[in-house]
């Protein structure tokens, strides 16, 4: 009976838009992007760590650090995750505008709304695990008390058949 | 810690430090000595490990190293390491950050103390790991194949830039020419970011067109590019005889010859000298590229090149100068703010199409 429940159960949930990777991108085209920067190329300072000297081929070094100084708030991000410069560069910029976004719009930047909707995606989470272990208590209690009573029950055929 | 456990009798794992203490400085030279090391970095090895006692920690280890490169003068000993420790532990330089006391195995440290010994013999780092991103593709890399240079990728950019209205119109598949492709990184990063360019790449050595197809195949772009082992010789490049490309690009040797000697060791050591060799004034090779694309090129086509310092302003002189065939030189800089790259068109003149007569423009 219970393996009838679950069954449906999961039925349920994998048809329920909630648990979908689609829901989970409409779950993020649910966050506001309008207050996030754009940033404006001529407002930021960019310094590398490089090889003295012509470059190029003349030179063999691994330069793939890169500094970005956005100028009108001071804010200096450092990037060197990536073997590329160009990479990082592009990453640089994206740190930036994140750290943008939380300094200039707080609650409301992009990075505060995804925790807000991780955090309820987890009490969903939460929830459900919760409603499941009910269930299955539920029905454990049920059983044993449906065996008692088959017990009970075979006990007085014997007493009788004897 | 294979090398010192032989040389100290220690077991594996010990804390080397704790023992050096205890044992005369002479000892340890002598002991040294007799497996015959490199000369200049035993001495700084030595001292080092006398004063500081070195554990097995990602920051024991990315400190210690590092002092021993600093007193063996090896260049960017800091970011050195850190490469080197990435490559043993398979993770990006990045993660060691957050795993600074982490313990390597032995195994580990084993496979860290090989890089280290090979970078103590000036090896280029990127060698040493066998592999570096350029752009958005990871390539493999080998000696003596020239190790991309990161102003390279704003090359492979500007190609893509220009190639992309093409690939979007969608009339036919945009062809790509790459003269001295090396390793391959340039025609790669495009093949990658462009699925409907196909290109033919060249390169003189054996070594760099093995490398480029076995990147190739790392990428999944070996279907859309063609390699062959060619060199740009006076006569052209008879293997693409009357084929026609929208874009020509290279990254041709430009140093010029006398020059060469005051190369950094990881590069004269390491590097073929032919793909850096650009002759007298390093513009031999350049000056061949010049005389040529027009006649690989369809009309309005691109030459994207790059070059040393200094040259881009002789090159752009030199396209002024009728006969190339070549219009609208623009100059482009690269991340550094200097001017390195050269960008011109072929004339859209119906008269210079004929695919037999490409002597004209030589």
């Amino acid at each position: 009976m219970l393996g009838g429940v679950l069954r449906t159960a999961a039925v349920l949930l994998r048809a329920t838009p909630r648990c979908t990777a689609a829901a989970r991108l409409a779950g993020t085209q649910g966050i506001d992007w309008s207050r996030f920067p754009q940033l404006d190329e001529r407002e930021l300072e960019e310094r590398f760590v490089r090889g003295g000297g012509p470059g190029g081929q003349s030179v063999n070094k691994t330069a793939n650090c890169v500094s970005l100084k956005h100028i009108p708030t001071g804010l200096v991000v450092k990037c060197h995750e990536s073997r590329s410069l160009e990479v990082n560069r592009r990453q640089a910029r994206h740190l930036l505008a994140e750290r943008l976004d939380r300094a200039l719009n707080g609650d409301a930047s992009v990075a505060a709304q995804r925790e807000r909707e991780e955090q309820l995606r987890r009490q969903r989470g939460d929830l459900q695990r919760r409603r499941r272990r009910d269930r299955k208590d539920q029905w454990r209690r049920q059983r044993s008390a449906e065996a008692s009573s088959e017990g009970a029950h075979s006990d007085r055929t014997g007493v009788d058949n004897t | 810690m294979q090398f010192f456990s032989s040389v100290f009798s220690l077991e594996a794992g010990s804390k080397v430090g704790q023992d050096m203490h205890s044992l005369k400085f002479s000892t340890i030279l002598r002991k040294l000595e007799a497996c015959q090391p490199h000369p200049n970095w035993v001495l700084s090895l030595v001292i080092h490990r006398k004063v500081h006692a070195v554990g097995n920690t990602i920051d024991e280890l990315l400190q210690h190293w590092k002092s021993v490169f600093v007193g063996a003068e090896i260049s960017e000993p800091e970011a050195s390491i850190q490469h080197l420790m990435g490559a043993s532990l398979q993770c990006s330089t990045g993660d060691l950050r957050h795993m600074g006391n982490a313990v390597l195995t032995a195994q580990q440290l084993r496979d860290l103390e090989r890089r280290c010994l090979c970078r103590l013999q000036r090896m280029p780092v990127q060698y040493i790991v066998g592999e570096w991103e350029f752009c958005d593709v990871t390539v493999s890399v080998r000696p003596p194949v020239l190790v991309p240079r990161p102003e390279t990728e704003r090359l492979a950019l500007l190609a893509a830039d220009r190639l992309r209205p093409l690939a979007a119109a969608g009339e036919r598949s945009p062809r790509l020419l790459e003269v001295g492709c090396g390793s391959g990184v340039i025609t790669l990063a495009v093949l990658h970011w462009l699925k409907q360019v196909s290109a033919v790449a060249v390169d003189p050595s054996e070594a760099a067109c093995l490398l480029t197809e076995e990147n190739a195949a790392r990428l999944g772009v070996s279907e859309r590019l063609h390699v062959h082992r060619a060199a740009l010789t006076d006569a052209g490049l008879p293997c693409i005889e009357g084929q026609r490309f929208d874009m020509v690009v290279s990254n041709p040797p430009y140093v010029p010859t006398a020059d060469l000697r005051r190369l950094q060791p990881e590069i004269l050591l390491y590097e073929d000298r032919a793909a850096l060799d650009g002759g007298r004034d390093g513009l031999a090779l350049v000056r061949r590229l010049l005389r040529r694309s027009a006649g690989w090129l369809r009309p309005g086509g691109r030459l994207l090149l790059e070059l040393g310092l200094g040259q881009p302003e002789t090159v752009v002189a030199l396209l002024s100068e009728p006969g190339t065939g070549l219009t609208r030189p623009q100059v482009h800089r690269d991340f550094t703010g200097r001017e390195r790259f050269v960008e011109a068109q072929r004339e859209q003149e119906r008269g210079r199409e004929d695919p037999f007569d490409s002597s004209v423009v030589s």
